[in-house]
């Protein structure tokens, strides 16, 4: 998986977190299994988070890669997706346990958990605006929530055919 | 399905785009593992990559107004 953003590549493969600059690159084993996503604070040029098959989602600074500045736990099982709010201050996480959660990347608090999935969940993004979520999974399910009501989806769109592994929201 | 690109419009709920990426290629399969939307691209609107089992990376557009087809900008 490649995530691209203000002109910097960040990559994983097999366990190993590689921070690809502009200059030094940067490898080391920060999770105790795969690293199965990444993304990148978009109102920052540092900070990025990591989430893993361990179960665990970590935070770091891009100029201090060795030290991790948060772990953030209790999923039950790994991290298939991360996404940060636009404006860097939720972190919403998808899991094969057909959960997506809200976190406060403060306080590695979980605000809000989504569950409509009755499979696994691949991907969740939040709008441009931060107030609704898209999340989708293997249920083949598409399901769009309110993060200011996040007790069910506002609706659900059941028109794919087979399982749906990403999505996100369009410009406009 | 494999390798189908869907929209949905929120205002309706409804599929707006079934976009099939194999009925123009001579492949039987071609899974989109991620979608993103992309943020400040110098074409402006609905611009957005999909990277799928093709292993490329293309950058394609939505137009709201073309509702059954993407442009294609780059790959």
């Amino acid at each position: 998986m490649v995530n691209y953003y203000n002109q910097k590549f960040a990559a994983e493969n097999s366990g190993d977190l590689k921070i690809l600059e502009i200059f030094p690159t940067f490898t080391h084993r920060p999770h105790e299994s795969s690293v199965d996503a990444i993304t990148c604070d978009p109102t920052s040029d540092k900070l990025f988070a990591s989430g893993s098959h361990d179960h665990t989602i970590k935070l770091w600074d891009v100029t201090n890669p060795a030290k991790c500045l948060q772990t953030i736990t209790g999923n039950k099982e790994g991290i298939w997706s991360l996404n940060y709010s636009p404006d860097g201050k939720k972190l919403l996480s998808a899991s094969p346990e057909g959960v997506c959660k809200v976190w406060d990347p403060k306080s590695g608090k979980a605000t809000a958990e989504l569950r409509a999935h009755t499979r696994k969940a691949y991907n969740a993004s939040f709008s441009s605006d931060s107030t609704m979520v898209a999340t989708c999974g293997s249920d083949s399910l598409v399901c769009f929530w309110d993060t200011r009501k996040p007790s069910k989806p506002v609706f659900v769109n059941n028109e794919s055919k087979g399982v749906v592994l990403s999505c996100d929201f369009l410009n406009d | 399905m494999d390798g189908v690109i869907n929209v949905t419009d929120i205002a309706t709920q409804k599929f707006v785009v079934q976009s099939n990426t194999l009925e123009d290629n001579k492949i039987s399969s071609n899974i989109i593992y991620h979608c993103k939307s992309i943020k400040g691209h110098k074409k402006e609107g609905n611009v957005f990559m999909v990277a799928g089992e093709n292993k490329m990376v293309q950058i394609l557009q939505h137009d709201p107004s073309q509702k059954y087809e993407f442009l294609f900008l780059e790959s």
